[in-house]
């Protein structure tokens, strides 16, 4: 403040004299041109100081980022931590942890675009199954929900990498329940789900998005990007009646193709899901114990369970819940 | 301390700006000698100094990126290019601004340095300037300062516009700033001459150099950003009739003819208060421009900050400008003198035609720009005023104007001799139906306005060289030589901007489709094979660039843009020039084909000979600067010859 002080009032005096210097020829020329110096630098300041911070110093961003860097992460906002990510990849443009952590950042905060670009930078340096994980998985966000071509070549070469990374064989199983091959589909994420400990907070919340999407009728509404239901009422058009005699006939047909096929996984879970949701609670708990006398492996047995406990055919102990469902 | 210093040395140019048009003026009303007059002079160059070092403050804000300044915050991100970081400092409203009267401290040096001869009028002329510079700095000082603070900084900025990310744009508006500003200069001689009662013919003498230099600038930003337009907004056009267009094409109109009124008036002093009045009127016409652009009152693509406080003291300095010039006109045309007289097929006649066509172009664009802002401020019914309008109302005149433009050089000054001029023109005139009858032939099917601009475009050309050919030989001095080039030169120009819009006028339509890699397109006789399409990310952009392979050879690589800073999609076209024209491509939107596959928006478009528009402008500035320098020679000329003269007298007495 001082310094400024004395600097300016040095400029404006040097600018005064300069100016009022040639008066001082003319008659009374000394104090003529006195008074206009010191008129100029008092002017000059006082139209300086309406809206003046002259205590603030200049902030140059190679400030704010050496602050941002020496400062803890968890203290700082997001947009705070993607600066001094950024900063870091600007100092060393090959810190691929660096530019990993940026792609995750700007992916969460819903910037897929420039996510995608960061993590194909990242790529390119070095090739890692997280890193490769996160990019197939922006580009399912990006694609809403989609498991693109180009995002199932990142989950494939993530997977190769690390078969044990749960999201890879997560978005494998999806791009296979997308293309309708819905035994793949939980293959992949029985595998996963007999990979992790039982634990592991990915194990619940695995099983019991598979356990929703491999019981959705196959020909039913149209799924949608992620295996959303485009629609969930195909016969909202219909009476009360009409719909629950199509529903009983559709369940009747699933039946006899299971006695047909009884190694239909998804068939087995579509049948229960039925049965609970048309009101046929006893049928329904007979199907599913049907479906864990047919399949005695332990990943589909923890998918029929979260099943089960997502239609409410038996009761959530807290004890399952915090350990299968978180 | 940089903000600061910045914000103090702003104040400091609009106190020196004050002593400045005090001194000065005291000064004058001594004739322009003394301690006053050398104050009034010193002033100008601290306020040169002060607003140049605020100025360069700035930049350096914008390279350090100190985002604790609100200007830089808006206007700049980290990973911005260098060359944008500079060019953000003019990039908005309040840099432009600090531009703005720096050139206004700039042009009152250049008149205290090289203004008039008679040290009075220069001395009054300064003092002129300096109540324009009081206006501004104030406005900037007080509602536009680029050095108010953002607390607590931002991390990072919002980046400069990516569509002024350009180094076409990175120019236009210094030179278009040049041009407005430029023109301050003819307004401060023009209203000091009025003050001294100057005659017209010195006055005329006097402000021609500084509106030729004004002018020159502002054919050079305006050509600048039609260009600019045509290969960046992505669709190809180069004029729209945009307000903020019709703003600096009607001081550019205005110029023009003062540049022509003002020749008259010095070498013959005819139309003394007509020169007078248009120096004046330009400025005013630049600084209605100002309003239109900062105020908010009309939407743009060049609109910005968008403020109608702003708006207000703009509005204030127009009416200060204008009230102040012309009351002074009102009071004082008088004393301007009345010419000697000339017949109507002199030189006079011609170029007092001429300025009569200019003069109304800029009425009717004035009109068409300003008629749907009053009647919307007046409650009226939203309405909008294109090319239809301007087609039918400024084009008539234009090309009138171009009908006469190639005539007047062979035409003598005051009477007589008219018939033996125009024999020189013969030639040329002969050239007319040549040109009308090839412009048929050429653009079988074209628009008739088309037809006539290209005739015309050569009628004028040919008048040009004729001139070249029969003026330069008889030029004897190096003054003369490079004032009849640079007549010739910007008249060929102007030729070749006729050409050019004429030959773009009867363009086929473009052609957008989307391909598939390996899909093929054909358009105006080219076809072109979309090879890929792939990731090709900026420093501060994402970008996916197509591959185009042309069948006749070569490869286009149009791309489109994402800005993430300024969340912002921009197109970046790709142009293979050749002398029939420019071939055009464009990328636009992935779509999804109906076999699954993605395709991309493909647009095609063929300007024929294009090139003519950018060469006529260039030539323009050319003739422009040509003819400074002839202004200059002359003047060392007649300098070196008064010194003889008055050594001669010496030795003799």
């Amino acid at each position: 403040m001082i310094v400024f002080a004395s600097l300016a009032a040095l400029i404006a005096v040097i600018a005064g004299l300069f100016i009022a210097r040639p008066l001082a020829r003319e008659k009374h020329g000394a104090p003529i041109a006195l008074v206009t110096t010191g008129a100029i630098a008092l002017a000059a300041f006082m139209i300086y100081f309406p809206g003046a911070e002259p205590g603030e110093p200049g902030q140059p961003h190679s400030a704010t980022v050496a602050r941002l860097i020496e400062a803890d992460p968890s203290t700082l906002t997001l947009e705070e931590q993607e600066e001094r990510l950024r900063a870091l990849v600007r100092r060393e443009p090959d810190n691929t942890q660096a530019l990993a952590m940026l792609g995750r950042l700007l992916a969460a905060t819903e910037r897929e675009l420039e996510a995608v670009s960061v993590l194909e930078r990242a790529l390119r340096i070095e090739e890692s199954a997280r890193t490769l994980s996160d990019l197939g998985q922006t580009l399912v966000t990006l694609n809403e929900g989609e498991v693109t071509p180009a995002a199932s070549r990142a989950f494939e070469r993530a997977y190769e990498l690390d078969p044990a990374l749960p999201e890879p064989a997560f978005f494998l199983g999806l791009r296979a329940y997308q293309d309708g091959d819905r035994e793949a589909a939980a293959r992949y994420w029985g595998a996963i789900i007999a990979q992790l400990e039982p634990g592991d907070p990915f194990r619940g919340a695995i099983a019991a998005r598979a356990a929703d999407l491999l019981s959705r009728p196959s020909a039913g509404p149209a799924l949608g990007a992620g295996g959303e239901a485009a629609g969930e009422a195909p016969f909202a058009d219909l009476d009360p009646g009409e719909a629950e005699a199509m529903v009983a006939a559709m369940v009747d047909r699933l039946q006899a193709r299971l006695d047909e096929n009884p190694d239909d996984f998804s068939g087995w879970m579509t049948l229960v899901r039925a049965r609970a949701t048309s009101g046929q609670r006893e049928a329904a708990l007979a199907s599913l114990a049907q479906a864990q006398s047919n399949f005695d492996s332990e990943p589909r047995r923890v998918m029929l369970s979260a099943l089960a406990r997502a239609l409410g055919l038996v009761p959530v102990s807290g004890a399952q819940q915090d350990e299968e469902t978180r | 301390m940089i903000a600061e210093l910045g914000r103090f040395l702003i104040a400091l140019a609009l106190a020196a700006s004050f002593a400045q048009l005090v001194f000065a003026w005291k000064g004058a009303s001594r004739g322009g000698s003394g301690g006053f007059a050398e104050a009034g002079r010193l002033a100008v160059v601290a306020v040169v100094v002060s607003a140049g070092t605020a100025f360069a403050l700035l930049i350096v804000a914008f390279l350090q990126s100190d985002f604790s300044i609100a200007y830089v915050a808006g206007h700049s991100h980290i990973d911005k290019p260098l060359l944008y970081k500079v060019a953000a400092a003019w990039g908005g409203h309040e840099g432009s601004m600090l531009l703005w009267c720096l050139m206004l401290g700039l042009f009152g040096l250049a008149i205290s340095r090289v203004g008039p001869a008679d040290p009075a009028l220069r001395l009054r002329a300064v003092s002129v300037q300096a109540i324009l510079q009081l206006l501004f700095f104030s406005f900037l000082a007080f509602a536009s300062n680029p050095f108010d603070r953002l607390l607590p900084a931002p991390v990072q900025g919002a980046d400069l516009n990516p569509i002024l990310q350009d180094p076409a744009l990175a120019v236009h508006p210094p030179l278009l700033y040049v041009g407005y500003v430029g023109l301050s200069s003819a307004f401060a001689i023009a209203a000091a001459g009025l003050i001294e009662k100057t005659p017209g013919r010195a006055l005329g003498a006097a402000l021609r150099p500084f509106a030729l230099a004004a002018w020159t600038a502002l054919t050079a930003g305006i050509a600048l950003g039609a260009w600019w337009a045509y290969y960046e907004l992505g669709w190809g056009g180069w004029w729209f009739w945009d307000p903020v267009e019709n703003a600096s094409f009607m001081p550019w109109l205005l110029g023009a003819a003062l540049i022509h009124s003002a020749i008259a008036t010095e070498k013959r002093g005819a139309f003394p208060g007509w020169t007078v009045f248009l120096a004046l009127l330009a400025f005013i016409l630049s600084t209605l421009g100002a309003f239109l652009v900062r105020s908010g009152v009309l939407t743009s693509v060049h609109a910005f900050a968008l403020d109608p406080e702003r708006g207000v003291w703009i509005l204030g300095m127009l009416a200060s400008a204008a009230v102040g010039g012309f009351a002074l006109f009102a009071l004082r045309a008088g004393s301007l003198g009345e010419g000697e007289g000339f017949e109507p097929t002199s030189r006079e006649a011609f170029i007092g035609a001429n300025n009569l066509l200019l003069a109304a172009s800029a009425g009717v664009v004035l009109v068409g720009t300003v008629y749907p802002l009053i009647l919307d401020m007046s409650g009226g019914a939203a309405v909008s005023v294109g090319p239809p309008y301007f087609n039918a109302t400024a084009t008539p005149l234009m090309i009138a104007a171009l009908v006469l433009l190639p005539l007047a050089p062979f035409l003598p000054w005051a009477n007589g001799g008219a018939r033996a001029g125009l024999a020189q023109m013969r030639a040329a005139l002969l050239l007319l139906p040549v040109a009308i009858g090839g412009g048929v032939l050429i653009w079988m099917g074209a628009p008739v306005l088309a037809v006539i601009g290209g005739a015309l475009g050569l009628w004028v050309l040919g008048g040009a060289a004729m001139d070249a050919v029969g003026a330069l030989p008889a030029a004897r001095t190096r003054a003369l030589k490079f004032a009849v080039a640079g007549r010739a030169l910007a008249h060929a120009g102007v030729g070749f901007i006729a050409l050019g819009a004429a030959a773009d006028a009867s363009r086929p339509p473009e052609l957008t489709r989307a391909l598939v890699p390996g899909e093929s397109l054909t358009h105006a006789g080219h076809t072109v094979t979309l090879e890929d399409v792939h990731r090709a990310d900026g420093q501060n952009y994402l970008a996916d660039r197509a591959t185009l392979r042309l069948e006749r050879g070569g490869i286009l690589q149009p791309e489109r843009r994402y800005y993430p800073a300024a969340d912002q999609n921009t197109r970046e076209v790709a142009i293979r020039t050749r002398l029939s024209g420019d071939f055009y491509a464009a990328i636009g939107e992935p779509r999804l084909q109906p076999d699954g596959r993605v395709g991309y928006e493909i647009r095609l478009a063929f300007h024929p000979m294009i090139w003519a528009l950018g060469l006529g402008a260039f030539m323009i500035v050319l003739g422009g600067g040509c003819a400074l320098y002839a202004r200059a020679a002359g003047r060392v000329v007649q300098r070196r010859r008064v010194a003889g003269e008055t050594a001669a007298r010496g030795a003799n007495s």
